[in-house]
């Protein structure tokens, strides 16, 4: 009988307590756009923080509520662009295909070393206390600060230089914050010609620590066909928009600083000279 | 004089002394250079403004950069002669800033003009704009402009004049021996910034390992021989010697007005809050200079020891002579040279070569051997708390170096109140890179703030 009774209670009551809870939940439910649950859904889910927020829940909310034309998710791709257009029915940017690149080759190899680090392994420790082991002031320092960054593995340090793979970089610029050189920018995807050193020293300094250094010779300037390159801010500088993969800096770069990625450049005949 | 026991209350350490190595030789003055590397900026603040160009001639003391603002300092030429180039050039700590290079013609053209005349009280209102023109910074290190520390907000009431004649890092002699070489000048120096200040009590306070400075610097005062300097109605001024406790960072601003005057400035504030102002003792005496014989800082004394050098001991050099230049002096680098070190051993920066000029903040370069130096690396902190005991400044060093070390900024803000004295990796027994993690922390907590 007691069990019985004990029973009934704890029915009665729970049927009592679901009540209140269904009223209430009616009561101060939060309306929330069903939009931002679409539009998070959509989005990449690295919380990368490329966007600026957070994560991506936090992104969805602004783009629903704000329909900023200039938010962006450069991880999404153009794909995710077109799908964030067709649920939120505006014109979406759609981001150029970009990747991390690091304008550094002086590898252990190719960069004179004058020091020895053992302090924090950090790139911006070894930074502050100007105690980086490579001669050069500009150059890459290897101590993984942008792997260190990176959530998609797209950076590793071979040889004393850190190199971006390709195919994991969603070019969420988490690298480029953390690079206390500023050695790392988002470049287009796809065929180019890269300058591949950003020192600001003049040519006889870098000849003293790099053999693969820009010295700034600007003959890569000089001969390209298109006006594609200029020295800007002591930095040799290529447009990739007037770039046409020509290849002619390429072979007139007497340090080897100006490289090729993802084709081939056409080998064009050497002029003979005083064969005759 | 009071009790030997006057210090700072807590933290500190006391690390072997060295300081024999380099105290006893007479101080050499060096030769000036045939190149001088002068970079443009030598302060804290404002970077200075160049108004020379290539190719121009210059004699001693002409400004080569201007004071840009009232926190920065003018920058005069150490030598005569010509201009070579103003390029970007490494100094100690960078590797790239604009630099002045200076042919020395070897005449010391206008030198001459610095004669040391007697200081007429009368121009008292004059002092400031003599010590500003001159380019005085601080030279214990630091290097803020002495002018500024000099003009105390109005609001403030300054009451004292600290002279730190401290010099509590090891091997470091550069003070001491300026103390007991000039001791009349530094403190007609001390005499001539408390004038600026419109007070008259002046305490200078030298750690008890220096008995030979403290001997000279209280005859001085007991005798005042400083007043020969001057003339006109001189104030009288209430000078008083301390020993005090030899204890690192005796030399610490905060840690000497607390073993002084027994008053704590927080993190954060100046000492103004105290009612001082604290200068340094080689600072009092480029003061000195400044007003009785309108002489630019064109050089200073400096340190050069360590078991890698001949003969160590301390230099009198111009601004921007190469290290190397004065290592020469002192008999050269041994070959078993391992580690160079400007500044001392607790706070200096490691640097690899002796190609670097010297500037107003070098009070000394350490060359040492193997022997002098442990090659460590870090291990796992054992949370023992020695670094809590040893921090001058009531942090926790350890927990700031995990939050650096796990990425974890937004809880890392106390690195803010550190002073990177080193007295926490000191004592560490794992070794830990405790102030590197400080100024990661810095580094990267003011980024978050932005």
């Amino acid at each position: 009988m007691v069990i019985l009774k004990a029973a009934i209670f704890l029915a009665l009551l729970a049927g009592f307590l679901s009540v209140v809870l269904v009223l209430v939940s009616k009561k101060f439910a939060v309306k929330e756009d069903p939009l931002v649950g679409d539009v998070e859904e959509a989005l990449p889910q690295y919380n990368c923080g490329a966007c600026g927020f957070p994560g991506c829940a936090g992104f969805a909310k602004y783009l629903v509520e704000s329909r900023d034309p200039g938010a962006l998710c450069v991880p999404g791709g153009p794909d995710l662009q077109k799908k964030l257009a067709a649920l939120l029915g505006m014109e979406v940017k759609a981001a150029t295909p970009t990747v991390a690149h690091v304008f550094c080759k002086g590898t252990n190899s190719k960069a004179k070393q004058d020091g020895e680090y053992f302090g924090i392994q950090d790139c911006v420790a070894a930074d502050l206390i100007n105690a980086a082991p490579k001669s050069c002031p500009f150059g890459c320092l290897g101590l993984g600060s942008c792997v260190e960054a990176c959530a998609f593995d797209a950076l590793h340090v071979v040889d004393g230089i850190a190199e971006v793979i390709e195919e994991n970089c969603v070019a969420c610029g988490a690298c480029v914050k953390a690079c206390p050189r500023d050695l790392i920018s988002m470049i287009p995807q796809g065929p180019r010609v890269v300058v591949e050193c950003r020192s600001k020293d003049k040519g006889a300094g870098v000849k003293r620590y790099c053999e693969v250094g820009c010295i700034t010779c600007q003959l890569c300037v000089k001969k390209c066909p298109e006006n594609a390159i200029a020295l800007t801010d002591d930095i040799i500088v290529i447009d990739f928009e007037k770039c046409t993969l020509c290849g002619t800096c390429i072979e007139v770069c007497p340090q080897n600083t100006i490289l090729p990625a993802h084709f081939v450049p056409e080998k064009k005949e050497e002029p003979k000279e005083g064969t005759a | 004089m009071s009790s030997a026991t006057m210090g700072f209350p807590k933290g500190g350490v006391h690390p072997p002394e060295e300081k024999e190595l380099s105290l006893g030789a007479e101080l050499v003055t060096v030769t000036p250079p045939k190149k001088v590397i002068v970079p443009v900026t030598q302060h804290l603040g404002r970077p200075s403004a160049v108004v020379v160009n290539r190719g121009d001639e210059v004699v001693v003391g002409q400004v080569l950069a201007e004071a840009t603002g009232p926190v920065s300092a003018a920058v005069h030429s150490p030598v005569s002669g010509k201009v070579l180039k103003i390029a970007d050039g490494a100094v100690i700590g960078a590797d790239r800033v604009p630099v002045i290079e200076i042919m020395n013609n070897g005449e010391d053209t206008g030198l001459d003009a610095f004669v040391q005349k007697t200081v007429s009280w009368k121009d008292k209102s004059s002092f400031l704009d003599w010590i500003r023109d001159a380019g005085v910074v601080g030279l214990g290190g630091a290097t803020f402009p002495t002018h500024i520390k000099l003009m105390p907000p109005k609001d403030a009431t300054v009451h004292t004049l600290i002279i730190n004649g401290c010099e509590c890092e090891p091997y470091l002699t550069a003070d001491d021996t300026l103390m007991q070489w000039k001791p009349a000048e530094v403190l007609a120096g001390c005499c001539i910034m408390a004038g600026v200040l419109g007070i008259s009590r002046i305490l200078i306070g030298i750690e008890d390992n220096k008995p030979r400075a403290i001997e000279a610097m209280t005859v001085a005062a007991r005798e005042g021989t400083y007043a020969s300097f001057f003339d006109g109605d001189v104030p009288s001024f209430d000078v008083q010697v301390h020993a005090l406790k030899t204890r690192y960072p005796q030399g610490a601003e905060k840690q000497l007005i607390d073993a002084l005057i027994h008053r704590k400035v927080g993190a954060g504030k100046l000492p103004f809050t105290a009612g001082v102002v604290v200068q340094n003792s080689g600072t009092a005496y480029a003061a000195f200079e400044a007003v009785a014989a309108r002489k630019p800082l064109i050089d200073r004394v400096m340190t050069v020891t360590g078991k890698g050098v001949e003969k160590p001991g301390n230099f009198l050099v111009r601004i921007g002579t190469p290290i190397s230049e004065v290592v020469n002096a002192a008999g050269g680098a041994k070959e078993n040279l391992k580690a160079i070190i400007a500044g001392g051993p607790m706070m200096g920066k490691s640097v690899k070569t002796l190609e670097l000029p010297v500037v107003k903040g070098t009070s000394g370069v350490l060359l040492l051997t193997g022997e002098e130096i442990e090659e460590y690396r870090e291990r796992e902190c054992i949370r023992c708390g020695r670094c809590v005991e040893a921090c001058p400044v009531n942090l926790v060093p350890c927990d700031v170096a995990a939050f650096a070390e796990f990425r974890q900024w937004d809880r890392a803000g106390k690195a803010m109140e550190c002073v990177e004295c080193g007295c926490c990796q000191y004592v560490c027994p794992a070794n830990r890179y405790l102030v590197l993690y400080n100024r990661l922390a810095k580094y990267h907590w003011r980024r978050l703030q932005k």
